[in-house]
């Protein structure tokens, strides 16, 4: 630890103190969100009903990769653990949504203590570990999408498990207890692949680190991780007789939009930069001077995964990796700077000719002023509700005003295509106008298709039709609506509900064809038009 | 032995017989033992800075060649290189250079 003259380190402690209050109120923000959506008993997020439709299928020993040309017209395209977690919870408590926004909070808190866990290990500094958990749980992005039932965040924390599980395997000299940590290590990534299949990126960090330090370690493991992932792989695939390739892979590549790529890239850094800074540089240190650990591998694997977030149906989300990887390095970097903690052994003119002063009051300075980068990154990221009795006193008092379509502030605004259009708090009057769709599916005659899930399930009724699926499956060919028109030709559903009209064109077609819309109610900033036979 | 052997024929294409390929790869100290079985999967194998910034150098100009010769394959394309092409092709520069920055650090473990 450097030492500083009281002054200094009066400043740093006031530094570190006042970014700890900025992002412990983020997390409280991020925890009042989180009880707000699990008290929400319909859809916030576009897709999270289809989400527990998966859940029910599976705590009903069902799996939901099924033929999409037949009726229901459902299937899933999503890998099965986030669901398989959360069924148990179906047979307790019924079709509900709280459950999947607790898993989903809690993988988030459970990604920031490993995030932190990593940092206090690589530094020894408890100051800065907490920091960088509550800086991952302050990120705009991971507040958007961590109390949702949605699996992502849970792939991010399986992710988070193995990396931390892992970097330091390869130092383990007792052979039994490596070989434990290694498998421990594996279960999480293969964890991570079935729950998400963007942690196939994950797992290539993961093995490309083992094969730098080891290539022999990750030749045999790999052979062996490759060898369990494929059993499961082919198991799902013959079991539902090849809809389980159809659904989770055929379908899942969609038109890609560069603009919004680097849209989102440019808010990732604007909203990240003072962490990614420190991140960059932790990651060059580490390339030129010391070993390259697993977290700068990951870090950079992470940030090209990006590249992907301008596929139709991707978005900030995309960013959520490397936004754990960042808060790891910047961690380790800041905490190295207050530790005095920097070898340069390779700069040889640095080391040989030392200008003990300069050096040293350099490091005062720097472990004095580093603080600043938590404090200026709270300020980046800084969200909360305007409105409500703690919420709205606040927001009055730092002048704050709502720059979204709700009553919430977002440091983000809405600059860009893919960035999740969600944060807000919803009220009694979202839940009032939720009912009266449930009503309006529960009495209708014939089936009913909506495409929140929310409204059919608690309505009691089956849901039909899962509309992003069905465009994925129809943009890749892959989807013969004939079947699901002739019923709209018929006028079989007594209502459709559209959100977003998100159905494939022909689907979209047919209705406005043989449907008129009756009404809209607006709900949690939507427009929910309620279709009826004409 | 041949990840080894195939890159030191890359960057050094003037070397004919196995036997200097061999010699070369052990001068360059990317990994042969008893000149005839590669280290590399040896149980003490790890990564020299040197070693991995020959792998980018390759990757980084394996992938700027594979990305120009899109164009070259899929004839049918229209509008030349476009803007994802373009970026993928700086990046690959940046790989190359990032591995040509490591090859000098030697054999400083990576």
């Amino acid at each position: 630890m450097i030492t500083l003259s009281q002054p200094l380190k009066l400043a740093q402690t006031a530094l570190l103190a006042a970014a700890t209050v900025l992002l412990a109120f983020l997390f409280f923000v991020y925890v009042a969100y989180a009880i707000n959506l699990m008290q929400f008993p319909f859809d916030y997020d576009q897709g999270e009903g289809f989400e527990l439709v998966d859940t029910v299928m599976f705590s009903q020993g069902r799996l939901p990769y099924q033929d999409a040309d037949v009726f229901p017209f459902y299937a899933s395209n999503y890998p099965p653990l986030y669901h398989v977690i959360a069924a148990p919870f179906v047979w307790f408590f019924g079709t509900a949504y709280w459950y999947g926004r607790l898993i989903g909070f809690l993988a988030g808190l459970i990604a920031a203590a490993a995030i932190g866990y990593a940092v206090y290990r690589g530094s020894g500094h408890r100051w800065i570990a907490l920091l960088s958990a509550l800086a991952f749980l302050a990120s705009n992005t991971v507040y958007h999408i961590g109390p949702l039932f949605r699996q992502h965040m849970t792939m991010v924390m399986f992710e988070a498990l193995a990396v931390v599980i892992l970097a330091g395997v390869n130092e383990i000299v007792d052979t039994p207890r490596r070989r434990r940590v290694m498998v421990l290590g594996m279960l999480m990534l293969l964890a991570a692949g079935y729950t998400k299949q963007l942690a196939a990126f994950t797992v290539i960090a993961a093995f490309l680190f083992l094969f730098i330090r080891q290539p022999r370690r990750a030749v045999v493991w790999g052979i062996g991780f490759a060898v369990a992932a494929a059993a499961i792989f082919v198991w799902l695939n013959v079991a539902t007789n090849g809809e389980w390739w159809t659904h989770v892979i055929a379908a899942n590549i969609n038109r890609y939009n560069l603009d919004q790529t680097l849209g989102l890239y440019r808010l990732w850094f604007g909203l990240h930069g003072f962490l990614i800074v420190p991140a960059v540089l932790y990651a060059l240190y580490e390339l030129y001077v010391d070993r390259l650990s697993i977290y700068t591998i990951w870090f950079v694997v992470a940030v090209g995964v990006g590249a992907a977030s301008g596929q139709w149906g991707a978005g900030d989300s995309y960013f959520a990796t490397a936004i754990a990887a960042t808060c790891i390095l910047s961690g380790l970097f800041i905490a190295r700077t207050l530790n005095a903690g920097w070898r340069f052994n390779l700069t040889q003119t640095i080391s040989k000719n030392p200008e003990p002063r300069t050096q040293n009051s350099l490091s005062r300075l720097l472990a004095t002023i580093v603080p600043t980068l938590y404090l200026l990154y709270a300020i980046a990221t800084f969200h909360m509700p305007t409105q409500g009795a703690l919420f709205g006193d606040i927001a009055r008092l730092l002048n704050l005003q709502p720059n979204t379509d709700h009553a919430f502030y977002d440091s983000a605004g809405r600059i860009a295509g893919g960035y999740a259009d969600i944060g807000h708090f919803t009220t009694e009057a979202d839940v009032e106008a939720g009912w009266r769709i449930v009503e309006i599916v529960r009495n209708a005659e014939g089936y009913a298709m909506t495409e929140d899930a929310s409204f059919s399930l608690l309505a009691g009724r089956e849901a039909i039709g899962n509309p992003t699926q069905l465009l994925n499956l129809a943009s890749n060919g892959l989807f013969d609506s004939s079947a699901l028109i002739a019923l709209i030709e018929q006028q079989a559903f007594g209502v459709i509900i559209f959100r977003g009209q998100l159905y494939p064109p022909d689907v979209l077609q047919a209705i406005a064809e043989h449907y008129a819309p009756s009404e809209t109610i607006a709900m949690n900033g939507f427009g929910y038009i309620i279709m009826r036979p004409k | 032995m041949i990840p080894n052997l195939l890159t030191v024929s890359i960057i050094c294409p003037t070397l004919r017989t196995i036997e200097q390929k061999v010699a070369h790869a052990a001068a360059l100290q990317i990994g042969t033992a008893n000149g005839m079985l590669p280290p590399m999967l040896s149980n003490d194998f790890t990564f020299t800075k040197r070693l991995l910034g020959i792998v980018m150098l390759v990757i980084g100009i394996g992938g700027f060649i594979a990305i120009l010769m899109i164009d070259v394959l899929d004839v049918g394309r229209e509008g030349g290189i476009g803007p994802s092409q373009r970026i993928a092709l700086g990046a690959m520069i940046l790989v190359a250079l990032i591995g040509a920055s490591l090859i000098p650090l030697g054999k400083r473990p990576a």
